[in-house]
């Protein structure tokens, strides 16, 4: 092995600003962010080498849409209570949960109807345009990792018991912050 | 042979004892030839012999698995989720590992023991890659995320060229492949039409070896030669892999999907790379004829299997199969022909591991039905013991023949 010892720190220097500027996007995200509550049902896989995590669904996990996979949608969100759900009665739009192309479809909203949230999505699983099927999308909030033994406890927590706290930027990014079971 | 002193100046035997060694270590002549030629000039080989290479093979071997232990191991100790302790405080603690390996490493590097410190450097590439994903792990980032395994890339293959570090070049290599996996996992290839995945990794596979042609300074060599062998062995995987007609029933099963726009723009992307990878390696050869025949030869081989996948001018599953096991023969043929007159080892292997590996899977393919399960192994077994030997022996003959056109072309 032959090196010359500042490509070789160069190279470090790198490396450490690859991690730095990583994490310094998430912070970013969570300084720069609102907190909403959401609830879901996990599965608990284990992961060797990063110990326990949970893995999340949400009512708009899955959604009826004519979208191509890979496509970007728009999730609103209107807080009710202590949570914040995808589905508006204000709106009128019934049970399903509202995909958009863009944050710029709340802008033609009336303010009473303008969402407390929006979430950034990407379709993993999508339809044919022709017609609708039901879509798989992923928002970046599907795993949260738990210390080592606790997975167990949040896995026995089911049908909405469980409480996601995640935080959202201007942007839709979300990052989980906390897992919990809800309070009977 | 009778020494020859006379004439020669300490500091000439001094610079040829290192030379000779250097040689001998690139493999430009053998050991025996090495101690011939330091006995002409009254040299012995009382700092290097056969068992202090020996010593050496094995403190790389240990210091390699050594490395590896302590990289798997860092990555458990921090995996068990902090508790208490704030993102920044964790986020230092992950830096911190990463400066302090690699500054052990190039302090061992520089204390006369390299390959120690070659070793520590590699493992601080493994804890540079597990502060990735658990920089990710500390804000929830799915394992699934393909900007993980791009992330320890960015980090991993600057660090391989700037230390010459072959196990981190694998490492960084392996990462970039696994990181376009995940990518068009997002995008639903593998669930869709994967008949346009074959595409898409024999256009990664003609940029790994054109990449590797290209590099030719010779402080480089040798990780051009592993960045081109890890190429032939995807180029190999991936035409091994389409001679089976499960995987065109299959394709043909899902040949309804619509492929994601994104992963077909990723497709034609990597052919327009594969093109100019390929015209940057001639350009590296002085448009050398093997170079212009190898870089002609790679992109013929993605053209036809572009074509026949795009436009289906065959009719059944067993038909595309049969087309494709040609394509590995004419890509055998040419590997051996291009790997005996160019002196290129790495050719030669691969060439006759994908040809060992077609012969292996159409005899079970062809004769599986017609023989009791017992005689097929047994005769398999025959077949795997002569094959072997004629394979041995063959490129024993043909590697021969190679390091001589090898030597030739050196001189």
């Amino acid at each position: 092995m032959r090196f010359r010892a500042l490509y070789f720190w160069l190279a470090v220097s790198l490396e450490v600003l690859v991690v730095l500027g990583f994490g310094g996007v998430k912070e970013l995200v969570l300084r720069n962010s609102q907190t909403i509550v959401l609830t879901t049902v996990p599965v608990d896989p284990r992961d060797l080498f990063r110990g326990d995590y949970v893995a999340l669904r949400y009512e708009f996990s899955s959604v009826r849409c004519n979208k191509p996979t890979g496509a970007t949608v728009y999730v609103p969100l209107w807080r009710r209570g202590d949570v914040w759900v995808a589905t508006s009665p204000r709106i009128g739009g019934g049970e399903q949960p509202m995909l958009w192309d863009s944050m710029s479809a709340a802008d033609g909203l009336p303010r009473a109807l303008q969402p407390d949230a929006i979430l950034k999505g990407k379709v993993t699983v999508g339809a044919p345009q022709a017609y609708e099927a039901a879509c798989q999308i992923r928002f970046g909030i599907e795993s949260y990792f738990v210390p080592e033994g606790q997975g167990r406890e949040l896995e026995r927590a089911r049908n909405g018991q469980l409480r996601v706290t995640i935080a959202v930027d201007g942007f839709g990014n979300a990052i989980v912050r906390n897992v919990s079971i809800a309070p009977s | 042979m009778a020494a020859t002193t006379g004439g020669t100046s300490p500091e000439f035997r001094q610079q040829l004892q290192s030379e000779v060694e250097a040689w001998r270590r690139d493999r430009l002549i053998t050991s025996k030839a090495a101690r011939g030629i330091l006995a002409r000039y009254g040299l012995s080989l009382s700092g290097w012999d056969v068992s202090a290479a020996t010593r050496a093979r094995l403190a790389v071997l240990f210091g390699t698995l050594g490395g590896l232990l302590v990289g798997l191991g860092t990555v458990l100790f921090v995996a068990s989720n902090w508790e208490g302790l704030p993102h920044f405080a964790k986020l230092a603690l992950l830096v911190g590992a990463v400066l302090l390996a690699n500054s052990i490493g190039f302090v061992l590097s520089r204390k006369n023991h390299p390959r120690i410190g070659a070793s520590v450097i590699f493992a601080a590439g493994l804890v540079y890659a597990a502060s990735v994903f658990l920089t990710g792990q500390e804000y929830n980032v799915s394992v699934t995320d393909s900007i993980l395994l791009l992330l320890c890339t960015i980090g991993l293959l600057p660090m391989a060229y700037a230390v010459t570090s072959r196990p981190l070049l694998i490492a960084g290599l392996v990462g970039l492949i696994g990181w376009y996996g995940m990518l068009i996992d997002t995008w639903g290839a593998w669930r869709g039409p994967h008949a346009l995945l074959p595409i898409a990794f024999l256009g990664w596979s003609v940029v790994f070896i054109s990449v590797g042609d290209a590099e030719n300074r010779p402080a480089f060599r040798r990780m051009g030669d592993l960045t081109r062998i890890l190429g032939l062995e995807l180029l190999s995987f991936v035409i091994f892999l389409l001679g089976f007609t499960e995987f065109w029933r299959s394709a043909g099963e899902a040949a309804g999907y619509q492929p994601a726009v994104n992963f077909i723009y990723s497709v034609a992307a990597l052919v327009v790379l594969a093109v100019v990878a390929a015209a940057v390696a001639c350009w590296r050869r002085a448009w050398a004829r093997p170079a212009l025949a190898q870089a002609s030869g790679l992109l013929l081989a993605l053209a036809v299997a572009s074509a026949i996948i795009l436009i289906h001018p065959l009719g059944s599953a067993e038909e595309y199969a049969l087309a494709f096991n040609a394509l590995a023969l004419l890509l055998v043929l040419g590997g051996l022909f291009l790997g005996v007159t160019g002196g290129r080892e790495s050719l030669i292997n691969a060439s006759l591991i994908l040809f060992g590996a077609v012969v292996f899977a159409r005899y079970f393919d062809f004769l599986g039905t017609l023989f009791d399960r017992s005689l097929v192994f047994v005769g398999a077994g025959l077949l795997l013991l002569v094959g072997g030997f004629v394979l041995e022996s063959s490129r024993r003959r043909l590697l021969v023949h190679a390091r001589r056109r090898e030597v030739s072309h050196a001189v």
